[in-house]
């Protein structure tokens, strides 16, 4: 039974991490993890342990953050706005980045969003092909298959990167 | 890539993480104290906004859903009068069904005078005629005869729209026929009175609470509002603002019940739909509060009031 003093103290920190990895902005993660918070505070009695609770919130953070990417392509189509430079992390937002790693920061928050919710859970997380079919909703060949696309696209754009310099 | 494991979140104070959580709690118990809406309880609410809308125009006279127009009215006579007191002011149309046998007196003075004007010359143009005229209205559509009684002294809205009308016809009426419709119109009046409107709209409320309360103990959910027990009281103000428009707003026109009626259906059965979807896109987020049923309820009154004028 979720218990929100408990599980907040508990899991915060994962969930927290799960969402930044999806959205690189510390603010919009910082929301996004207390709305998947108050969710899961809505939805307690639907809680039947079939997974593991930490694995039950990443679900939600993940929708969450779906729905809002979903909302934002909306906003941006009406406002015909730039796509990818929204989403870069600003030069705030990567402080706490070692120097060496930030151009792996900027490449991986413009990868696909299926891409990168792949790539945080098994590669940066390390969780296991099925946690992470578990908590995307995806079965395991689609989790293997999207880390693989992902890391391929990765590795393409850092390539990119490097040309650039 | 080797490098992903070295990406990390950014570090949040032991503060950062306990004002979090405050923020959570805020906004779980203003959560709690909104009205909820969701399909379970949307859909019931179309169901009963449908029947109360199927019942409140069964209920009502249907004869005051007429379009009563200048081209739909066929003759308009009226009626010297010159004493203070209209001999007639029966705000509310009287109508004859000739398939149906008639039994009461009332039925057939009406249909004998509905004779009369049929049959009656026209004597003079309606020109010049006095302010304070008694009017009968004639409608026929071919199955029913319509009878309108009402007086320019007391209703200045129905003047303006006599005025519209192309024919215009006077009838003299007999002496008879004057002490018929006189008491006609006492009759009228002794049973159209504020106090017998206010107890048959309390007995119709009454009748729709005890309605959505059973549905509330087969269902669970209240229709039109939450679900949660505390929230009553928002259905009850829903129902004292149509109790309000009905008694206090209508009858100041012939239209306005109809009105009155359609405008609080129309807005029982969108109104949940509108709030859901804004919410579901996010875009009601500032206005979700305890105060947002309210102010619903304060537009409808507006509207209400703007239609009465």
């Amino acid at each position: 039974m979720f218990s929100l003093d408990r599980d907040y103290a508990q899991y915060h920190e994962q969930v927290y991490a799960f969402i930044y990895y999806l959205t690189f902005d510390k603010s919009l993660a910082e929301d996004l993890m207390q709305e998947t918070f108050i969710r899961a505070y809505d939805a307690r009695t639907s809680f039947r342990g079939q997974a593991t609770m930490l694995t039950w919130l990443r679900k939600i953070a993940r929708n969450l953050t779906y729905d809002y990417y979903k909302r934002q392509k909306i906003l941006r189509f009406i406002r015909f706005t730039n796509t990818y430079e929204q989403f870069l992390p600003s030069a705030e937002e990567l402080l706490h980045v070692q120097e060496d790693v930030r151009e792996l920061y900027k490449a991986l928050s413009q990868l696909k969003f299926e891409f990168r919710a792949a790539i945080s859970l098994r590669k940066i997380e390390e969780l296991s092909i099925k946690e992470t079919a578990q908590v995307l909703g995806w079965s395991e060949a689609k989790v293997k298959n999207n880390t693989e696309r992902g890391l391929r696209a990765l590795r393409v754009l850092m390539e990119g990167e490097q040309t650039d310099e | 890539m080797n490098d992903l494991k070295r990406i990390l979140p950014p570090k949040r104070s032991n503060e950062k993480v306990a004002e979090s959580l405050a923020i959570i709690k805020a906004r779980i118990k203003q959560k709690e104290g909104r009205v909820k809406l969701q399909y379970r309880t949307i859909l019931p609410t179309t169901v009963i906004a449908a029947i109360l809308l199927i019942w409140s125009f069964s209920v009502s006279p249907s004869i005051d859903q007429i379009t009563a127009t200048s081209s739909s009215i066929n003759k308009i006579y009226f009626v010297e009068n010159f004493n203070t007191e209209p001999i007639f002011n029966l705000n509310a149309w009287y109508y004859i069904d000739t398939e149906q046998v008639k039994t009461t007196k009332e039925i057939i003075f009406l249909e004998q005078l509905g004779e009369d004007l049929r049959t009656s010359t026209e004597i003079d143009s309606a020109k010049n005629r006095n302010a304070s005229s008694d009017y009968l209205l004639l409608f026929e559509d071919g199955k029913k005869q319509y009878l309108q009684f009402y007086s320019t002294f007391d209703d200045n809205r129905e003047t303006g729209f006599v005025k519209d009308c192309v024919t215009q016809q006077i009838l003299q009426l007999t002496d008879q026929r004057k002490q018929s419709l006189h008491d006609m119109n006492l009759k009228y009046r002794e049973n159209n009175n504020f106090f017998n409107n206010f107890i048959k709209y309390l007995f119709s409320v009454i009748g729709i609470c005890a309605f959505l309360l059973l549905i509330k103990k087969f269902t669970g959910y209240f229709p039109f509002q939450s679900n949660r027990p505390n929230k009553k009281r928002y259905f009850f103000y829903g129902l004292g603002a149509y109790l309000y428009v009905s008694i206090f707003l209508r009858g100041t026109s012939i239209y306005l019940f109809g009105t009155t009626h359609a405008i609080f259906i129309i807005c029982a059965i969108f109104i949940p739909y509108a709030i859901y979807f804004l919410r579901n896109f996010k875009l009601t987020d500032r206005v979700r509060s305890m105060w947002e049923l309210p102010l619903l309820l304060a537009l409808l009154f507006f509207i209400g009031v703007i239609f009465s004028l």
